[in-house]
């Protein structure tokens, strides 16, 4: 089993090690190299303290949209709005119902065979 | 999931339930009466039939609905292959004059059949409603014979 280097926050565990890699059927060059390539990455001593302020500044000053979504997302706010929208399509379909057709209109429509609406009739 | 997808989320899902609502609340409000039923008894009114009278336009009109809907069915088998660009395709200027001449026997026999039947039904009116019946209903079944007419020739020039 290899072993791992670390460095700061990475860690680096190479597949196979080199000698191994030449024991391969088909030994890879590059396989190698990784194997050996070290990054010198340093992260500054406050870094995770850096990160979580960044996050803490977001979350304290949100924007309009995220304070709107957080006051309209609350159930009892969400159900009231959903039966409140309920409640005036009904009361709009009460107050303006459909076209009712003309007594006239609907015998001529049972009489003609040309009537546009005629030829729903005979349909079953 | 972001506040913006949550809003719009949530405004949809709102529309749709107002508008199964509405939906809902208007068909329950449609009348349920066919229209041939209404007609029916709009006649009895309008023409101030007796019973025995009514009794015997409703006989009439039980016998013409029948063929009516026959008539119906001849019609929309002749009017199919004329109606529509693609169904005119490959057809010889003979087939289509053929199917045209077929369509408009039968539209004859239709309109013969209707004005005939209107005319039974104002005899059993009295003189001068039948009269009044017959210059009600004649004048439109002619005039939206002549619109079928019209929307047929302008298919077949499209």
């Amino acid at each position: 089993m290899a072993r791992g280097n670390t460095i700061g926050l990475v860690t680096y565990r190479p597949k196979t090690t080199p000698a191994a890699a030449m024991h391969d059927n088909n030994p890879d060059h590059l396989d190698d190299l990784l194997a050996e390539w070290q990054p010198q990455v340093e992260t500054p001593p406050d870094f995770r303290r850096e990160v979580w302020r960044r996050i803490a500044v977001e979350s304290i000053n949100p924007g309009l949209i995220e304070r709107f979504s957080w006051w309209l997302m609350q159930p009892k706010r969400e159900i009231a709005i959903m039966t409140a929208a309920v409640v005036l399509a009904v009361v709009w379909g009460v107050t303006h119902p459909p076209k009712a057709t003309s007594p006239h209109d609907a015998y001529l429509t049972s009489i003609s065979p040309f009537d546009v609406n005629h030829h729903s009739l005979g349909r079953p | 999931m972001t506040p913006v997808r949550k809003i719009i989320g949530f405004t949809l899902l709102t529309a749709l339930l107002a508008s199964v609502a509405l939906w809902i609340t208007r068909e329950s409000l449609r009348p349920q009466e066919p229209p041939r039923e209404m007609g029916l008894s709009w006649l009895k009114e309008e023409y101030n039939l007796d019973d025995a009278a009514f009794e015997s336009v409703s006989a009439l009109h039980k016998d013409y609905f029948k063929r009516c809907d026959k008539m119906c069915r001849q019609i929309n088998e002749a009017d199919r292959p004329l109606l529509g660009r693609i169904r005119q395709r490959g057809r010889t200027t003979g087939e289509r004059d053929a199917q045209l001449s077929r369509e408009q026997a039968i539209c004859a026999d239709c309109e013969k059949a209707a004005a005939e039947h209107l005319r039974q039904v104002a005899e059993l009116m009295s003189q001068e409603e039948g009269k009044r019946f017959l210059n009600d209903f004649l004048p439109i079944l002619n005039e939206q014979r002549r619109e079928h007419d019209r929307r047929l020739s302008s298919s077949l020039r499209r």
